[in-house]
């Protein structure tokens, strides 16, 4: 089980420890949903993700657009190397949260990619 | 060639090219969305255009440029065909005709008349241009007029960067490729300049797969490779993403310069020309093709497969510009060299000519080899002489013309004349594919467009007068031409209300045409509109009622060696026939001797040979013999020509027939067929009648070419004086 949560006064401490892959995604879905949905902040800690593919970084994605979407606060700290790898790769690197948040305003102000 | 050469080219090829534009501009009127037609009236323009540009004709480049521009937006789907827009367009090919004929003659600009005429459409057109602005349609241009939406790839491919626009497919994952590793893949090959993420298409939380893709990145590369290779990075996932590569700006004039260079001999499709270019892959090209298909499919119209690309942002404006001009110009190339090839009417006056001298000299050497009676000679001759008529007959083709042509003149006319009048008409066309003799052709304009104006003014009614007698409103006119023993029928028909018999009569008392006690036929009085200073129209409009032009006509028709008929029926319409013989040069004869002369009677009028019954001679007024029931006037030719020399005891009756009249010709021997050659008669013998020409025969002798229409015609017209006269008709019509 390499997600460990605990809730209290609507703040929520998770973590990460092993692989966020197409392998893990489904369960950390539902799991890293159902906590999200039951705090006003969550911090998620990543130093201890190990493999981290595109299937990770979507689920990310999701989680800030839920955080987003319910006005809930998202913290994600120290992503782990092959984290920040791939934040890297797809140059969302930096402050993650905001870079993330920026991505969306980005998206929004720009409209849609080219179809 | 000379300067003055290219000019006359160029006038040739605008006036066709107007031609053409006229055509498709009225074809659209009917069909507004006719791709084709659009596009063959935006060459004309295009073309004419270009071609000016050689001669620095600045005004035809100017005012054109304008219609180009309008013809363009129409084209490009942003602009729709209306009539308004169509009668513009016309009247802006008026005023192209006009400026093409002022530059030809050494005036760019033309008068002073042509130049506000051409202000004041330029002025038209210009208001179209910017209606189109205002409402862009969300097509192609929009691009560039809406950069709220499709702006982000097209400003970043405006840089020395490629741009790559990809979006991953949904079981990108599930098929054990991440995304990530091409793009890492992407970073050795170049240097990522800029990349964005883009995660827009995953769905709302409790839809979203996590084992599903949902990526699409934008990505600035700056690499050395080409096209294909970039796609090859991609090769793994290409089925299952969406890749648009976009070239540098740098890149462009290098594609346009290799469309250019590409080899002009072959027709291409735009696809191969592009593929060839490096600006698109054969990927790109099918994927498009796929598109192309489905859009069909959903009733849509036709999109070409540019537009496909440039709607997929596969590739950049210009370049397919760059391409589309180069298929145009090899299709144009192609279609000039299945088209036609040029030869000056002199040479082919030449030609005509000396085959005419074959076919005389064929025919002498083979009656000097009939008389050796070897047979292998013979046969020889035989099979020369077959070659001989093939030749003379593909020689005398190259004369021939479709009559499509000058029918398709009439669209314009009849269009133009029947709004002047404030009439709605509806013009028929058939026969077009009936061939005759070019010089036949061009004498035979005028007169037609005469009757067909007159039919359009006095003939069909206004739309009232047709509705009150339970007729359409919209009256028909119709243009017909077939072949009928060796001439051609040119016919000219309306459902008008028909000639006014007795207003016909009354006028032409007037005129002492007529006696006042002389009872006609309605034929016969028909007929009289085509005497001098003949109108019935109680007005004078400026299309045709001036009391000239009937006569003309006529006149025109019968230099021709045709003829002229009406037919009418009161409240129905009426009928223009004019009858043309195909050609004026060659004809087949059909040779007999009278007395000690030979005659050539033209075969295509030849019906049958009879013998002359014994007793027909008796009595000499009595010039009619029953031909199975039916009455045959027949005239001597022997005493009509005073041919002297033995009369031979048993007479033939050669059956012409002419326009529906039969007349027996009697001639004293058959001779059979013979390929003739007609030699017109000088001027001195103009005024003989009953020949029409000479032919020289194989003998070296001359035989005299009977002028059959005029003899029936004599014949008929005996008939006539004899009954009008009072004299009994022959005891066998009783039968």
């Amino acid at each position: 089980m390499p997600l460990t949560a605990r809730t209290s006064k609507g703040k929520c401490k998770a973590k990460i420890d092993g692989d966020m892959n197409i392998y893990t995604s489904c369960e950390l879905k539902d799991k890293l949903l159902q906590k999200l949905a039951k705090c006003q902040t969550m911090e998620l800690d990543l130093s201890q993700v190990m493999e981290f593919d595109t299937a990770g970084f979507q689920l990310l994605a999701l989680l800030k657009r839920e955080a987003d979407r319910n006005e809930t606060t998202l913290l994600i700290n120290n992503h782990s190397l092959p984290v920040q790898d791939v934040f890297e790769l797809f140059h969302v690197t930096g402050q993650v949260e905001r870079k993330l948040a920026d991505c969306d305003k980005e998206k929004a102000s720009t409209g849609e990619p080219l179809s | 060639m000379s300067q003055d050469e290219d000019v006359q080219l160029f006038e040739t090829e605008a006036g066709e090219l107007l031609d053409d534009m006229e055509q498709s501009l009225l074809q659209l009127e009917n069909n507004p969305g006719d791709m084709d037609h659009i596009n063959s009236v935006f060459r004309a323009a295009h073309t004419i255009k270009g071609s000016a540009g050689l001669f620095a004709y600045e005004a035809l480049i100017g005012f054109t440029h304008g219609v180009e521009s309008v013809l363009d937006r129409v084209r490009a789907g942003e602009l729709a065909i209306s009539q308004e827009l169509l009668s513009l367009l016309l009247s802006c090919r008026d005023v192209m005709g006009q400026l093409v004929d002022a530059a030809v003659a050494g005036h760019d600009g033309g008068s002073a008349e042509v130049q506000q005429k051409g202000r004041a459409l330029s002025a038209q057109l210009d208001t179209y241009l910017e209606d189109s602005l205002q409402v862009p349609e969300p097509h192609l241009a929009a691009s560039d007029e809406n950069p709220g939406r499709e702006s982000v790839p097209a400003d970043t491919a405006q840089g020395d960067y490629w741009h790559i626009s990809i979006r991953f497919g949904h079981d990108v994952l599930r098929n054990g490729m991440d995304p990530q590793s091409f793009i890492r893949y992407l970073g050795t090959q170049g240097d990522i300049v800029s990349l964005v993420t883009l995660w827009d298409e995953m769905p709302a939380a409790e839809y979203m797969d996590p084992e599903s893709c949902y990526l699409a990145f934008e990505i600035e590369f700056d690499t050395d490779l080409n096209k294909l290779a970039i796609e090859e990075i991609f090769q793994f996932v290409i089925d299952d993403c969406r890749l648009r590569i976009l070239p540098p700006l740098t890149k462009l004039p290098q594609y346009q310069a290799v469309i250019e260079e590409t080899d002009t001999d072959e027709q291409q499709r735009l696809g191969e020309i592009l593929v060839k270019s490096g600006a698109t892959t054969s990927r790109e090209i099918d994927e498009a093709l796929q598109q192309q298909t489905t859009t069909q499919t959903n009733s849509e119209p036709d999109e070409p497969i540019g537009k496909v690309l440039l709607r997929e942002g596969v590739v950049l404006p210009e370049v397919i510009e760059t391409a589309v001009a180069k298929q145009k110009q090899v299709r144009e190339n192609q279609a000039l060299a299945n088209k036609s090839i040029r030869v000056s009417a002199d040479k082919l006056e030449q030609l005509i000519d000396l085959v005419g001298e074959l076919v005389i000299s064929s025919a002498n050497t083979r009656l000097l080899g009939d008389r050796t009676r070897d047979t292998a000679l013979i046969e020889s001759l035989e099979n020369m002489s077959r070659l001989v008529e093939d030749i003379r007959d593909t020689g005398l083709g190259l004369r021939m013309v479709p009559i499509g042509e000058t029918f398709n003149r009439f669209r314009r006319v009849v269009r133009d004349v029947s709004q002047s009048m404030g009439k709605d008409i509806e013009l028929e066309l058939s026969g077009s594919d009936k061939e005759l003799d070019k010089t036949v052709v061009e004498k035979i304009g005028d007169p037609l467009m005469h009757l067909v104006r007159n039919a359009i003014d006095h003939g069909i009614e206004s739309a009232e007068t047709r509705q009150e007698n339970n007729k359409p409103a919209r009256g028909k006119l119709k243009l017909n031409a077939y072949h009928d023993s060796g001439s051609i029928v040119i016919e000219v028909e309306d459902d008008g209300g028909g000639l006014p018999r007795d207003k016909i009569l009354d006028k032409a008392r007037q005129l002492g045409l007529v006696s006042p006690n002389q009872s006609l036929s309605d034929q016969e009085v028909y007929r009289l509109i085509f005497e001098p200073g003949f109108s019935t129209a109680e007005q004078v409009t400026n299309i045709s009622g001036r009391g000239v032009g009937m006569d003309v006509v006529r006149r025109n028709i019968e230099a021709l060696r045709g003829q002229v008929d009406v037919e009418s029926r009161p409240g129905k319409g009426s009928r223009f026939s004019i009858r043309l013989p195909l050609t004026l040069a060659i004809i087949d004869g059909f040779l007999v001797r009278v007395g000690d002369a030979s005659y050539v009677i033209p075969l295509d009028m030849v019906e049958e040979c009879v013998e002359l019954p014994a007793h027909a001679n008796d009595d000499q007024a009595n010039e009619y013999i029953n031909l199975r029931g039916e009455v045959l006037p027949f005239i001597h030719l022997g005493e009509l020509f005073r041919e002297t020399g033995g009369r031979s005891r048993r007479e033939n009756i050669v059956v012409t027939s002419f326009a529906g009249q039969k007349a027996g010709l009697v001639v004293d021997e058959l001779l059979g067929e013979y390929q003739t050659v007609i030699k017109p008669l000088g001027k001195i013998f103009s005024h003989l009648e009953g020949v029409s020409g000479a032919t020289i025969l194989g003998s070296g002798e001359v035989a005299m070419i009977i002028d059959v229409p005029e003899l029936i015609q004599r014949v008929a017209m005996n008939g006539n004086r004899r009954i009008r006269d009072g004299v009994e008709m022959p005891s066998m019509l009783a039968h």
